[in-house]
């Protein structure tokens, strides 16, 4: 990676970091409550696209663990911000690299598997399966959330001059 | 690599497995879901506090003098077959927002209060998965 590369991962890194705290402040109210727009993992979306999967898949625990030095904390919401993105991001590696998804399948994959992640941390955390029962709603979210971020990451790829040579 | 900012079959058929998997979700739930008469746990700090039926209207009104781990005030309130969180105290209002719930296995969960109400719906499944510890993590 050259340090031109390097400098501008690390502004898209500060941009996704301030986004979700955006994000964790102001509450757009999505569909269900809880349910987020995903802004940060666009940015996540648009280094896969630059940058490639190996960049990509340290970029979301990356985010997490400067969003909990920053603020969130280690406490709970750390777990089940890191069990989310891990899964999300294995996800999205895994269409990737191994079909032949557009950056719509790619966003909608792994916008499920973060809410599911997610989840999966909150029934073993509070020891109940009877939370899996969102898992409709995330599925339903997940594909709404992620089609739109993929619009947004598409339009501005289209518009914006490359950041990587 | 390249990635194709074009949609294409690829993205049509995970949307499509995406919605099965919803289906697979809803009709197990229906499936589980066939009496009126469903117990409701309300659950405070790991422990069944009280139990409320479906089928009867009721007002449980639990008061931060009684449980201090609440941030203030509650009101549980069961009528026409449905139940909700009708008044509580929390930073971002999540287990009000959900509104009324009547479907078995779903639970309103309120961290901020140590609260989690259930309407139970497994219990002849001969799985022994007892809702638990709810922390208080703000």
């Amino acid at each position: 990676m050259t340090t031109k590369m390097m400098v501008r991962y690390g502004f898209l890194l500060a941009l996704s970091v301030i986004l979700s705290y955006v994000e964790y402040l102001v509450e757009i109210p999505i569909l269900f409550p809880g349910a987020k727009l995903g802004l940060a993992n666009a940015v996540g979306l648009i280094v896969l696209y630059y940058f490639g999967i190996k960049y990509f898949s340290m970029f979301g625990i990356l985010r997490v663990l400067l969003s909990a030095i920053l603020w969130t904390g280690f406490g709970i919401n750390f777990f089940i911000s890191i069990s989310g993105t891990l899964l999300a991001t294995i996800m999205t590696i895994l269409v990737a690299k191994y079909t032949k998804a557009s950056i719509y399948g790619i966003s909608i994959s792994g916008a499920i598997l973060h809410g599911l992640g997610q989840v999966i941390m909150v029934a073993i955390l509070y020891q109940t399966l009877y939370m899996l029962t969102y898992v409709v709603f995330l599925i339903i979210s997940g594909i709404i959330t992620g089609y739109l971020m993929a619009l947004i990451v598409a339009s501005l790829i289209c518009r914006m001059p490359k950041i990587v040579n | 690599m390249d990635i194709s900012l074009k949609k294409n079959k690829t993205d049509l058929f995970i949307v499509i497995i995406a919605t099965l998997v919803v289906v697979f979700f809803v009709v197990i739930n229906l499936f589980y879901s066939n009496s009126n008469d469903n117990i409701i746990s309300v659950y405070y700090n790991n422990n069944v506090i009280h139990t409320m039926y479906l089928n009867i209207d009721e007002e449980y009104i639990m008061e931060k003098e009684s449980f201090p781990l609440l941030l203030d005030k509650m009101v549980i309130e069961v009528k026409d077959g449905r139940v909700r969180i009708k008044e509580e105290e929390s930073p971002k209002h999540y287990c009000s927002i959900m509104g009324y719930q009547s479907q078995k296995g779903t639970s309103i969960i309120c961290a901020p209060n140590s609260v989690m109400v259930v309407i139970e719906g497994y219990e002849d499944t001969g799985i022994d998965w007892t809702p638990g510890g709810v922390a208080n993590d703000n």
